[in-house]
């Protein structure tokens, strides 16, 4: 039995294999890596593709299985070795492709809100202008603290993909950076916090309001209330932390191995509600 | 009364990155020093981040030993829809807070680094 999953879905174990098979991609010395792989997901693709872009001497990934290396085509996946590239198989749905963001965090705010207005939003329910506006805002944090926090010289590679039959879109969002927990124990000069508590800690609300130079939340809160309400989900791993945040749950826990920066991964329900922004902190649908 | 247009000072309706928040801080510093009250006109714009607002109307208030009260004597800031003043005004809250542990000689990531639980 092969140590890799066969199929990566939302779940701690799931990413923990992904930590697994990101270390041994960065230890690997051949010029060709080929996974066991039959079902990937976009937050897959998008650690890999930050994986491979840390490689030291350049790694191409393939899966034995012809659909997967299908999909990382069609994701704009830039790693495969030419050989397997093969465009037969057609996947259903509809695939954000692999986008790159890198560079000043400022120069790169034009490209990032441009690529989430056409890409990440037309795949959320309908919502109101000004949440629209908010959600929007959200989006670009998560890449502005990959771009801004993350010390990483590889940037963030976003990928997603809307499942129709499924009725959900998903997006994944990677760096390399420090990772959370190497920048909330820093902030909180506590040296001994867990990594699943840094994240934790970095997501509350109100970790993130204060002046920037202390700041080392994430400042998703809103989002955080949108997926509460819409029953998407979020995951966000980083270092050996991982923090799930559904409408059911919201569970932080230590991971079998270490991610390298940090990893967020959204899941947003296609329902036919209009969201609305009522006021400050309260959110409705009708 | 000087007015600072945002939109035209920054030449776009995005106003998130920091360095975006810098140019209008640039901006109301030269008023103010020019002896000037300021209205800052947000017109227009599309998104506005906090870390926009802390490196624009934070920083003045730091810098300017502001508090709310005195920000808004002489700093108009209009054109916000309603959540985003009160994002402004918790930028200016925050900043005082900053500005005045500094005072106190207390270094701010020092004190927020032992109030805040986990």
């Amino acid at each position: 039995m092969s140590w890799e999953l066969e199929r990566y879905s939302i779940s701690s174990a799931s990413f923990t294999q992904l930590a697994i098979l990101g270390e041994r991609l960065l230890t690997c010395t051949s010029d060709r890596f080929e996974s066991n792989a039959k079902f990937l997901r976009p937050y897959c693709i998008a650690y890999l593709d930050q994986t491979l872009r840390n490689h030291q001497t350049g790694l191409s990934f393939s899966s034995r299985n012809p659909e997967v290396n299908s999909y990382l085509a069609q994701c704009g996946f830039s790693f495969l070795p030419h050989s397997t590239v093969s465009s037969n198989v057609i996947r259903s749905g509809k695939i954000i492709r692999l986008e790159h963001f890198s560079g000043d965090s400022s120069k790169a705010e034009t490209h990032v809100i441009d690529w989430i207005q056409d890409t990440i939003v037309p795949c959320i329910p309908r919502l109101a202008a000004d949440l629209r506006r908010k959600i929007v805002k959200n989006f670009w944090e998560i890449v502005n603290n990959g771009l801004e926090h993350g010390e990483g010289n590889t940037g963030v590679s976003c990928c997603g993909q809307f499942y129709p039959r499924k009725g959900y879109f998903e997006a994944a969002f990677s760096d390399y950076g420090v990772g959370i927990p190497s920048r909330v124990r820093a902030f909180l000069k506590e040296g001994s916090i867990p990594d699943e508590h840094c994240i934790n800690w970095a997501v509350a609300e109100g970790n993130s309001t204060k002046s920037r130079e202390e700041s080392a939340g994430l400042g998703l809160h809103l989002l955080r209330k949108f997926l509460t309400l819409n029953r998407g989900s979020l995951q966000i791993a980083s270092g050996s932390g991982f923090l799930e945040n559904s409408a059911d749950c919201r569970e932080f826990k230590p991971l079998q191995e270490t991610f390298s920066g940090t990893l967020v991964n959204i899941r947003i329900i296609y329902d036919n509600n209009l969201y609305t922004l009522q006021k400050r902190t309260d959110y409705g649908n009708h | 009364m000087a007015t600072i247009k945002v939109i035209e000072l920054i030449g776009d309706g995005s106003l998130l990155a920091s360095d975006k928040g810098i140019r209008l801080y640039n901006a109301i510093r030269d008023q103010l020093k020019a002896g000037h009250k300021v209205e800052v006109d947000f017109t227009g714009y599309e998104y506005l981040s906090s870390t926009f607002l802390n490196h624009s109307l934070g920083q003045i208030t730091i810098d300017f030993g502001m508090d709310p009260k005195k920000f808004s004597e002489r700093i108009d800031v209009v054109g916000l829809n309603e959540d985003d003043i009160s994002d402004a005004q918790l930028s200016v809250q925050n900043a005082d807070h900053r500005r005045r542990l500094l005072e106190k000689g207390i270094d701010p990531q020092t004190y927020y680094s032992t109030h805040v639980s986990y």
